[in-house]
Protein backbone atom coordinates (compact mmCIF):
# COMPACT_ATOMS: atom_id res chain seq x y z
CA UNK A 1 0.00 0.00 0.00
CA UNK A 2 1.62 3.80 -0.61
CA UNK A 3 2.38 5.80 2.36
CA UNK A 4 -0.02 8.18 3.30
CA UNK A 5 0.95 11.00 4.81
CA UNK A 6 -0.87 12.34 8.35
CA UNK A 7 0.60 15.21 9.65
CA UNK A 8 0.85 15.30 13.77
CA UNK A 9 0.97 17.98 15.58
CA UNK A 10 4.13 18.30 18.15
CA UNK A 11 2.31 19.45 21.04
CA UNK A 12 -0.64 16.92 21.49
CA UNK A 13 -0.43 14.24 18.68
CA UNK A 14 -4.18 15.44 17.12
CA UNK A 15 -4.50 15.61 13.28
CA UNK A 16 -3.22 18.94 12.13
CA UNK A 17 -4.55 20.54 8.36
CA UNK A 18 -4.06 23.51 6.46
CA UNK A 19 -5.58 26.43 7.69
CA UNK A 20 -7.39 29.19 5.31
CA UNK A 21 -8.39 31.98 7.14
CA UNK A 22 -4.55 32.23 8.71
CA UNK A 23 -3.22 30.07 5.27
CA UNK A 24 -0.66 28.26 7.81
CA UNK A 25 -1.16 24.28 9.23
CA UNK A 26 -2.87 24.09 11.88
CA UNK A 27 -4.19 22.13 14.86
CA UNK A 28 -7.46 22.27 15.35
CA UNK A 29 -7.17 20.42 19.08
CA UNK A 30 -4.37 23.05 20.48
CA UNK A 31 -4.82 25.86 18.07
CA UNK A 32 -0.95 25.80 18.08
CA UNK A 33 0.11 27.12 14.39
CA UNK A 34 3.01 25.71 12.64
CA UNK A 35 4.91 27.64 9.57
CA UNK A 36 5.05 25.88 6.11
CA UNK A 37 8.48 25.89 6.18
CA UNK A 38 8.84 23.93 9.14
CA UNK A 39 7.06 21.18 7.29
CA UNK A 40 9.59 21.47 4.29
CA UNK A 41 11.81 18.73 5.56
CA UNK A 42 8.82 16.10 6.03
CA UNK A 43 8.17 16.86 1.54
CA UNK A 44 12.48 16.61 1.28
CA UNK A 45 12.02 12.97 3.08
CA UNK A 46 9.21 12.13 0.73
CA UNK A 47 10.89 13.31 -2.51
CA UNK A 48 13.60 10.63 -1.44
CA UNK A 49 10.74 7.51 -1.64
CA UNK A 50 10.39 5.55 -4.49
CA UNK A 51 6.91 4.88 -6.46
CA UNK A 52 5.46 2.01 -5.47
CA UNK A 53 3.18 -0.02 -7.43
CA UNK A 54 0.10 -0.25 -5.93
CA UNK A 55 -1.51 -3.41 -6.03
CA UNK A 56 -4.74 -4.48 -5.14
CA UNK A 57 -5.47 -6.11 -1.71
CA UNK A 58 -5.82 -9.79 -2.56
CA UNK A 59 -9.44 -11.00 -2.42
CA UNK A 60 -10.07 -13.51 -0.23
CA UNK A 61 -13.79 -13.68 -0.98
CA UNK A 62 -15.54 -13.69 -4.55
CA UNK A 63 -16.65 -10.50 -4.50
CA UNK A 64 -13.74 -8.85 -4.56
CA UNK A 65 -12.99 -10.05 -8.11
CA UNK A 66 -15.90 -7.83 -9.13
CA UNK A 67 -14.84 -5.46 -12.08
CA UNK A 68 -16.23 -2.74 -10.21
CA UNK A 69 -12.95 -2.88 -8.10
CA UNK A 70 -10.78 -1.51 -11.14
CA UNK A 71 -9.50 2.11 -10.99
CA UNK A 72 -10.23 1.56 -7.11
CA UNK A 73 -7.56 0.87 -4.35
CA UNK A 74 -7.31 0.42 -1.12
CA UNK A 75 -5.26 1.98 1.56
CA UNK A 76 -4.63 1.81 5.41
CA UNK A 77 -5.25 4.45 7.42
CA UNK A 78 -2.06 5.65 9.84
CA UNK A 79 -4.09 7.23 12.51
CA UNK A 80 -6.42 4.14 13.47
CA UNK A 81 -5.76 1.20 10.87
CA UNK A 82 -8.80 1.79 8.78
CA UNK A 83 -9.11 0.41 5.52
CA UNK A 84 -9.83 3.33 3.15
CA UNK A 85 -11.36 2.37 -0.51
CA UNK A 86 -10.80 5.19 -3.03
CA UNK A 87 -10.46 5.79 -6.24
CA UNK A 88 -7.18 5.39 -7.73
CA UNK A 89 -6.78 9.17 -8.63
CA UNK A 90 -7.79 10.68 -5.17
CA UNK A 91 -4.93 12.35 -3.76
CA UNK A 92 -6.29 13.06 -0.37
CA UNK A 93 -9.47 12.58 1.66
CA UNK A 94 -10.42 11.65 5.21
CA UNK A 95 -10.17 8.07 7.11
CA UNK A 96 -14.37 7.88 7.11
CA UNK A 97 -13.52 5.80 10.38
CA UNK A 98 -11.35 8.53 12.23
CA UNK A 99 -11.89 11.72 10.36
CA UNK A 100 -8.18 12.30 10.08
CA UNK A 101 -7.36 14.11 6.97
CA UNK A 102 -4.62 12.22 5.03
CA UNK A 103 -2.64 12.42 1.88
CA UNK A 104 -1.82 9.93 -0.87
CA UNK A 105 1.51 10.71 -1.17
CA UNK A 106 2.30 8.37 -4.29
CA UNK A 107 -0.01 10.44 -5.97
CA UNK A 108 1.77 13.33 -6.11
CA UNK A 109 5.48 11.96 -5.96
CA UNK A 110 7.71 11.88 -9.17
CA UNK A 111 6.37 12.75 -12.44
CA UNK A 112 2.80 13.26 -10.77
CA UNK A 113 3.75 16.20 -8.73
CA UNK A 114 2.34 19.30 -9.20
CA UNK A 115 4.67 22.49 -9.89
CA UNK A 116 2.28 24.90 -8.02
CA UNK A 117 -0.99 25.12 -5.85
CA UNK A 118 -3.17 28.18 -4.75
CA UNK A 119 -4.25 27.51 -1.21
CA UNK A 120 -7.66 27.63 0.16
CA UNK A 121 -8.63 31.05 0.66
CA UNK A 122 -12.43 30.88 1.39
CA UNK A 123 -13.47 29.14 4.67
CA UNK A 124 -16.54 26.09 4.21
CA UNK A 125 -18.30 28.70 6.64
CA UNK A 126 -18.29 31.33 3.67
CA UNK A 127 -18.59 28.34 0.80
CA UNK A 128 -21.81 27.86 3.44
CA UNK A 129 -22.95 31.27 2.95
CA UNK A 130 -22.28 31.61 -0.70
CA UNK A 131 -24.67 28.59 -1.42
CA UNK A 132 -27.29 30.38 0.74
CA UNK A 133 -26.96 33.35 -1.75
CA UNK A 134 -26.74 31.62 -4.60
CA UNK A 135 -30.49 30.70 -3.44
CA UNK A 136 -31.65 34.23 -3.17
CA UNK A 137 -33.75 36.40 -5.63
CA UNK A 138 -34.71 33.20 -7.67
CA UNK A 139 -38.86 33.37 -8.16
CA UNK A 140 -38.52 29.92 -10.19
CA UNK A 141 -36.38 27.86 -7.46
CA UNK A 142 -38.81 25.15 -5.91
CA UNK A 143 -38.49 26.01 -2.27
CA UNK A 144 -38.25 21.82 -1.48
CA UNK A 145 -35.26 21.64 -2.96
CA UNK A 146 -33.58 24.57 -0.87
CA UNK A 147 -35.13 23.28 2.36
CA UNK A 148 -33.28 19.38 1.24
CA UNK A 149 -30.31 20.75 -0.01
CA UNK A 150 -27.94 19.24 2.74
CA UNK A 151 -25.49 22.40 2.59
CA UNK A 152 -23.15 21.38 4.96
CA UNK A 153 -22.06 18.51 3.21
CA UNK A 154 -19.88 21.07 0.72
CA UNK A 155 -16.26 19.75 0.43
CA UNK A 156 -12.98 21.71 -0.54
CA UNK A 157 -11.47 19.82 -3.22
CA UNK A 158 -7.89 20.41 -4.99
CA UNK A 159 -8.73 20.09 -8.48
CA UNK A 160 -5.93 19.63 -10.77
CA UNK A 161 -5.47 22.00 -13.55
CA UNK A 162 -3.15 22.53 -16.63
CA UNK A 163 -2.11 26.02 -17.30
CA UNK A 164 -0.77 26.62 -20.89
CA UNK A 165 1.44 29.26 -21.88
CA UNK A 166 1.11 30.18 -25.52
CA UNK A 167 2.11 32.16 -28.46
CA UNK A 168 -0.25 33.13 -31.70
CA UNK A 169 1.18 34.03 -34.44
CA UNK A 170 -2.12 35.24 -36.57
CA UNK A 171 -3.15 36.71 -40.30
CA UNK A 172 -6.95 37.78 -40.57
CA UNK A 173 -8.42 39.53 -43.42
CA UNK A 174 -11.39 40.97 -43.94
CA UNK A 175 -14.12 42.44 -46.29
CA UNK A 176 -14.99 46.29 -45.18
CA UNK A 177 -17.67 48.88 -46.05
CA UNK A 178 -18.10 52.11 -45.77
CA UNK A 179 -21.31 53.97 -46.83
CA UNK A 180 -22.31 57.58 -47.17
CA UNK A 181 -26.09 58.83 -47.88
CA UNK A 182 -26.63 62.37 -49.65
CA UNK A 183 -29.62 63.29 -51.80
CA UNK A 184 -30.62 65.71 -53.77
CA UNK A 185 -34.39 67.42 -55.78
CA UNK A 186 -35.12 63.78 -57.30
CA UNK A 187 -33.13 61.18 -56.02
CA UNK A 188 -31.66 59.51 -52.82
CA UNK A 189 -28.38 58.13 -52.98
CA UNK A 190 -26.32 55.98 -51.28
CA UNK A 191 -22.49 55.23 -52.21
CA UNK A 192 -20.76 52.33 -50.67
CA UNK A 193 -16.73 51.85 -50.64
CA UNK A 194 -15.08 48.64 -50.76
CA UNK A 195 -11.96 47.80 -49.17
CA UNK A 196 -9.96 44.86 -48.18
CA UNK A 197 -8.06 45.20 -44.33
CA UNK A 198 -5.40 43.02 -43.46
CA UNK A 199 -4.29 42.46 -39.89
CA UNK A 200 -0.99 40.57 -38.96
CA UNK A 201 0.62 40.17 -35.65
CA UNK A 202 1.54 38.24 -32.68
CA UNK A 203 -0.19 38.24 -29.41
CA UNK A 204 0.87 36.09 -26.12
CA UNK A 205 -1.66 33.96 -23.60
CA UNK A 206 -0.07 32.81 -20.19
CA UNK A 207 -2.05 30.27 -17.58
CA UNK A 208 -4.85 29.75 -19.40
CA UNK A 209 -6.68 26.63 -17.08
CA UNK A 210 -8.38 23.56 -18.26
CA UNK A 211 -9.22 21.51 -15.46
CA UNK A 212 -7.30 17.71 -15.64
CA UNK A 213 -9.81 15.74 -13.87
CA UNK A 214 -12.62 13.73 -15.93
CA UNK A 215 -14.67 13.58 -12.82
CA UNK A 216 -15.37 17.51 -12.85
CA UNK A 217 -17.61 18.86 -15.72
CA UNK A 218 -15.68 21.24 -17.58
CA UNK A 219 -18.16 23.92 -18.44
CA UNK A 220 -18.72 24.42 -14.31
CA UNK A 221 -14.84 24.89 -13.89
CA UNK A 222 -14.48 27.37 -16.82
CA UNK A 223 -17.24 28.84 -15.41
CA UNK A 224 -15.28 29.70 -11.57
CA UNK A 225 -12.63 31.15 -13.69
CA UNK A 226 -10.33 33.72 -14.09
CA UNK A 227 -8.08 32.43 -10.80
CA UNK A 228 -5.17 34.60 -9.56
CA UNK A 229 -2.40 33.37 -10.79
CA UNK A 230 -0.42 35.79 -9.13
CA UNK A 231 -1.14 33.72 -5.57
CA UNK A 232 0.39 30.29 -6.44
CA UNK A 233 2.99 29.15 -4.55
CA UNK A 234 5.28 26.31 -4.89
CA UNK A 235 3.13 22.71 -3.81
CA UNK A 236 3.63 21.20 -0.64
CA UNK A 237 1.41 17.92 0.02
CA UNK A 238 0.63 19.95 3.69
CA UNK A 239 -1.53 22.65 1.58
CA UNK A 240 -3.50 19.08 0.87
CA UNK A 241 -4.49 18.20 4.62
CA UNK A 242 -7.82 18.99 5.65
CA UNK A 243 -9.11 18.81 2.00
CA UNK A 244 -9.87 16.41 -1.03
CA UNK A 245 -7.72 16.68 -3.83
CA UNK A 246 -7.18 14.25 -6.56
CA UNK A 247 -4.55 13.60 -9.31
CA UNK A 248 -4.96 14.44 -12.37
CA UNK A 249 -6.44 11.70 -15.45
CA UNK A 250 -6.51 13.99 -18.08
CA UNK A 251 -2.98 14.76 -19.71
CA UNK A 252 -2.39 18.13 -21.30
CA UNK A 253 -2.14 16.93 -24.68
CA UNK A 254 -6.02 15.82 -24.52
CA UNK A 255 -7.08 19.90 -23.76
CA UNK A 256 -4.79 21.00 -26.20
CA UNK A 257 -7.57 21.60 -28.31
CA UNK A 258 -10.17 23.24 -25.85
CA UNK A 259 -7.40 25.42 -24.76
CA UNK A 260 -6.51 26.03 -28.19
CA UNK A 261 -9.90 26.79 -29.29
CA UNK A 262 -10.05 29.62 -27.03
CA UNK A 263 -6.68 31.29 -28.19
CA UNK A 264 -7.88 31.59 -31.36
CA UNK A 265 -10.92 33.02 -30.94
CA UNK A 266 -9.50 36.36 -28.76
CA UNK A 267 -6.96 36.22 -30.95
CA UNK A 268 -9.68 36.82 -33.82
CA UNK A 269 -11.38 38.90 -31.25
CA UNK A 270 -8.45 41.14 -30.66
CA UNK A 271 -7.10 41.15 -34.12
CA UNK A 272 -10.58 42.89 -35.54
CA UNK A 273 -11.05 44.98 -32.07
CA UNK A 274 -8.34 46.63 -34.89
CA UNK A 275 -10.39 47.12 -37.60
CA UNK A 276 -12.19 50.62 -36.52
CA UNK A 277 -13.89 53.34 -39.21
CA UNK A 278 -15.97 51.23 -41.20
CA UNK A 279 -19.68 50.35 -41.09
CA UNK A 280 -19.63 46.36 -41.91
CA UNK A 281 -16.38 44.18 -41.35
CA UNK A 282 -16.55 40.63 -42.32
CA UNK A 283 -13.61 38.16 -41.78
CA UNK A 284 -13.20 37.21 -45.26
CA UNK A 285 -9.51 34.70 -43.74
CA UNK A 286 -8.19 33.68 -40.76
CA UNK A 287 -5.16 31.98 -40.03
CA UNK A 288 -3.92 31.67 -36.37
CA UNK A 289 -0.75 29.48 -35.71
CA UNK A 290 -0.14 28.43 -31.87
CA UNK A 291 3.50 28.01 -30.71
CA UNK A 292 6.27 28.15 -27.70
CA UNK A 293 3.47 26.36 -25.66
CA UNK A 294 4.28 25.48 -22.64
CA UNK A 295 2.15 23.66 -19.51
CA UNK A 296 2.29 24.16 -15.97
CA UNK A 297 0.60 21.17 -13.54
CA UNK A 298 -0.96 22.83 -10.68
CA UNK A 299 -3.85 22.24 -8.13
CA UNK A 300 -6.30 25.05 -7.68
CA UNK A 301 -9.01 25.15 -5.01
CA UNK A 302 -12.73 24.51 -5.55
CA UNK A 303 -15.70 24.32 -3.14
CA UNK A 304 -17.73 21.17 -4.40
CA UNK A 305 -21.30 20.38 -3.30
CA UNK A 306 -23.27 17.60 -4.90
CA UNK A 307 -26.66 17.07 -5.11
CA UNK A 308 -29.80 14.96 -6.46
CA UNK A 309 -33.43 16.06 -6.55
CA UNK A 310 -36.06 14.66 -8.73
CA UNK A 311 -33.61 12.03 -10.12
CA UNK A 312 -31.47 14.58 -11.84
CA UNK A 313 -27.47 15.67 -10.74
CA UNK A 314 -27.19 19.59 -9.57
CA UNK A 315 -23.81 20.34 -8.71
CA UNK A 316 -22.56 23.53 -7.24
CA UNK A 317 -19.02 24.90 -7.88
CA UNK A 318 -16.88 28.06 -5.68
CA UNK A 319 -13.53 29.09 -6.86
CA UNK A 320 -12.03 28.25 -3.33
CA UNK A 321 -9.56 31.55 -4.05
CA UNK A 322 -11.80 34.37 -5.15
CA UNK A 323 -15.69 32.89 -3.90
CA UNK A 324 -17.20 33.05 -7.37
CA UNK A 325 -20.25 30.67 -6.63
CA UNK A 326 -21.64 28.85 -9.89
CA UNK A 327 -24.34 26.31 -9.96
CA UNK A 328 -27.37 25.68 -12.49
CA UNK A 329 -30.65 25.14 -10.40
CA UNK A 330 -34.05 23.32 -11.26
CA UNK A 331 -36.78 25.59 -12.63
CA UNK A 332 -40.43 25.02 -10.87
CA UNK A 333 -42.42 24.63 -13.58
CA UNK A 334 -45.86 25.39 -11.60
CA UNK A 335 -44.55 28.48 -10.52
CA UNK A 336 -43.01 29.33 -13.78
CA UNK A 337 -46.99 28.70 -15.28
CA UNK A 338 -48.12 31.21 -12.51
CA UNK A 339 -45.73 33.76 -13.35
CA UNK A 340 -46.16 33.39 -16.90
CA UNK A 341 -50.13 33.92 -16.69
CA UNK A 342 -49.65 36.48 -14.17
CA UNK A 343 -47.49 38.99 -16.41
CA UNK A 344 -49.29 38.24 -19.77
CA UNK A 345 -52.57 39.04 -17.60
CA UNK A 346 -51.02 42.62 -16.58
CA UNK A 347 -49.43 42.76 -19.73
CA UNK A 348 -52.70 42.42 -21.69
CA UNK A 349 -54.56 44.74 -19.59
CA UNK A 350 -51.99 47.60 -20.13
CA UNK A 351 -51.95 47.46 -24.13
CA UNK A 352 -55.61 46.96 -24.50
CA UNK A 353 -56.03 50.49 -21.89
CA UNK A 354 -53.25 52.43 -23.74
CA UNK A 355 -54.92 51.26 -27.65
CA UNK A 356 -58.88 52.45 -26.06
CA UNK A 357 -57.32 55.86 -25.07
CA UNK A 358 -55.58 56.37 -28.24
CA UNK A 359 -58.56 55.55 -30.01
CA UNK A 360 -60.95 57.82 -28.25
CA UNK A 361 -58.13 60.75 -28.48
CA UNK B 1 -87.83 92.28 -84.95
CA UNK B 2 -88.89 93.08 -81.59
CA UNK B 3 -91.11 90.12 -81.33
CA UNK B 4 -87.85 88.05 -81.64
CA UNK B 5 -86.05 89.89 -79.66
CA UNK B 6 -87.96 89.67 -76.62
CA UNK B 7 -88.37 86.22 -77.61
CA UNK B 8 -84.70 85.45 -77.37
CA UNK B 9 -84.30 87.86 -74.50
CA UNK B 10 -87.06 85.64 -72.46
CA UNK B 11 -85.26 82.03 -73.53
CA UNK B 12 -82.17 83.61 -72.48
CA UNK B 13 -83.79 84.15 -68.92
CA UNK B 14 -85.13 80.77 -69.14
CA UNK B 15 -82.14 78.72 -69.85
CA UNK B 16 -79.89 81.03 -66.99
CA UNK B 17 -82.77 80.53 -64.80
CA UNK B 18 -82.69 77.11 -64.93
CA UNK B 19 -79.17 76.37 -65.20
CA UNK B 20 -78.72 78.56 -61.51
CA UNK B 21 -81.61 76.15 -60.44
CA UNK B 22 -79.60 72.82 -61.58
CA UNK B 23 -76.54 74.36 -60.06
CA UNK B 24 -78.48 75.48 -56.81
CA UNK B 25 -79.97 72.13 -56.54
CA UNK B 26 -76.24 70.39 -57.19
CA UNK B 27 -74.53 72.60 -54.59
CA UNK B 28 -77.08 71.28 -52.76
CA UNK B 29 -76.87 67.90 -53.29
CA UNK B 30 -73.14 68.42 -53.29
CA UNK B 31 -73.61 70.34 -49.19
CA UNK B 32 -76.00 67.17 -48.64
CA UNK B 33 -73.47 64.98 -49.64
CA UNK B 34 -70.48 66.06 -47.44
CA UNK B 35 -72.73 66.75 -44.12
CA UNK B 36 -73.44 62.56 -44.97
CA UNK B 37 -70.12 61.44 -45.20
CA UNK B 38 -68.83 63.42 -41.93
CA UNK B 39 -71.32 62.57 -40.03
CA UNK B 40 -70.24 58.74 -41.61
CA UNK B 41 -66.87 59.54 -40.73
CA UNK B 42 -67.31 60.76 -37.50
CA UNK B 43 -69.30 57.31 -36.26
CA UNK B 44 -66.88 55.48 -38.30
CA UNK B 45 -64.02 57.04 -35.99
CA UNK B 46 -65.37 57.02 -32.55
CA UNK B 47 -66.02 53.17 -32.52
CA UNK B 48 -62.55 51.44 -31.74
CA UNK B 49 -61.66 48.16 -33.49
CA UNK B 50 -62.35 45.78 -30.92
CA UNK B 51 -60.95 42.71 -32.92
CA UNK B 52 -58.10 44.88 -33.24
CA UNK B 53 -57.63 45.85 -29.67
CA UNK B 54 -58.18 41.95 -28.87
CA UNK B 55 -55.64 40.72 -31.00
CA UNK B 56 -52.87 43.21 -29.68
CA UNK B 57 -53.45 42.78 -26.14
CA UNK B 58 -52.84 39.14 -26.54
CA UNK B 59 -50.03 39.28 -28.20
CA UNK B 60 -48.67 41.92 -26.60
CA UNK B 61 -49.08 40.13 -23.08
CA UNK B 62 -47.82 36.99 -24.56
CA UNK B 63 -44.47 38.70 -25.65
CA UNK B 64 -44.59 40.72 -22.23
CA UNK B 65 -45.36 37.40 -20.28
CA UNK B 66 -42.26 35.39 -22.37
CA UNK B 67 -39.84 38.11 -22.04
CA UNK B 68 -40.30 38.19 -17.55
CA UNK B 69 -40.83 34.69 -17.37
CA UNK B 70 -37.73 33.98 -20.24
CA UNK B 71 -35.34 36.45 -17.41
CA UNK B 72 -36.83 34.65 -14.31
CA UNK B 73 -35.49 31.76 -16.05
CA UNK B 74 -32.30 32.66 -17.31
CA UNK B 75 -31.38 33.77 -13.76
CA UNK B 76 -31.16 30.09 -12.82
CA UNK B 77 -28.35 29.54 -15.09
CA UNK B 78 -24.92 30.15 -14.31
CA UNK B 79 -22.96 27.79 -15.93
CA UNK B 80 -21.23 27.96 -19.70
CA UNK B 81 -18.71 26.86 -21.47
CA UNK B 82 -15.67 29.32 -22.00
CA UNK B 83 -15.35 29.73 -25.17
CA UNK B 84 -12.47 33.07 -25.45
CA UNK B 85 -9.45 33.55 -23.37
CA UNK B 86 -9.28 37.19 -22.64
CA UNK B 87 -8.11 37.02 -19.14
CA UNK B 88 -4.78 35.00 -20.00
CA UNK B 89 -3.60 37.81 -22.24
CA UNK B 90 0.23 38.98 -21.61
CA UNK B 91 -0.04 42.78 -21.21
CA UNK B 92 1.13 44.83 -23.64
CA UNK B 93 2.02 41.63 -25.94
CA UNK B 94 -0.27 41.81 -28.82
CA UNK B 95 1.48 43.33 -31.81
CA UNK B 96 0.21 43.95 -35.12
CA UNK B 97 3.23 43.91 -37.41
CA UNK B 98 1.05 44.66 -40.52
CA UNK B 99 -1.71 46.57 -41.16
CA UNK B 100 -3.15 47.37 -44.62
CA UNK B 101 -6.54 48.89 -45.75
CA UNK B 102 -6.40 48.64 -49.37
CA UNK B 103 -9.41 50.26 -51.20
CA UNK B 104 -11.08 48.78 -53.85
CA UNK B 105 -13.70 50.02 -55.63
CA UNK B 106 -17.29 52.08 -54.64
CA UNK B 107 -20.94 51.44 -55.85
CA UNK B 108 -23.62 53.92 -56.19
CA UNK B 109 -27.41 53.06 -55.58
CA UNK B 110 -29.92 55.61 -56.44
CA UNK B 111 -33.68 55.86 -55.60
CA UNK B 112 -36.43 58.33 -56.83
CA UNK B 113 -38.06 60.21 -54.02
CA UNK B 114 -42.00 60.13 -54.14
CA UNK B 115 -43.74 63.01 -55.57
CA UNK B 116 -46.53 64.46 -53.26
CA UNK B 117 -50.15 64.04 -54.53
CA UNK B 118 -51.68 66.73 -55.55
Amino acid sequence: MTNLLDYKCPCCGGSIEFNSTVQKMKCPFCESEFEMDSLKEMDASLSEETTENLELAAPETPAWTSPELEGMQVYLCQNCGGEIVADKNTGATSCPYCDSPVVMSGNFSGGLKPELVIPFKITKEQAVEALKKHYQGKKLLPKVFKDQNRIEEIKGIYVPFWLYDAKADASVRYKAEKRRRYSDQKYDYTETKYYSVLRRGKIAFEHIPADGSSQMPDDLMDSIEPFTFSETVPFQTAYLAGYLADKYDVTAEDNMERVKSRMKKTTEDEFRATVTGYDSVITENSNVNISDSKTTYALYPVWLLTTVWNDERYIFAMNGQTGKFVGNLPCDKGLFWKYFFISFGIGAVIIAAIMILLNLL
Amino acid sequence: MKKIGKFFFAALMSLSMLFSLSVSTYADNTDNYAAASAETAEKTEKKPNVLIIVLASVGGGALVALIYTGTLKAKLKSVHTANQAKNYIVNGSLNISVSRDIYLYRKVERREKQSNQQ
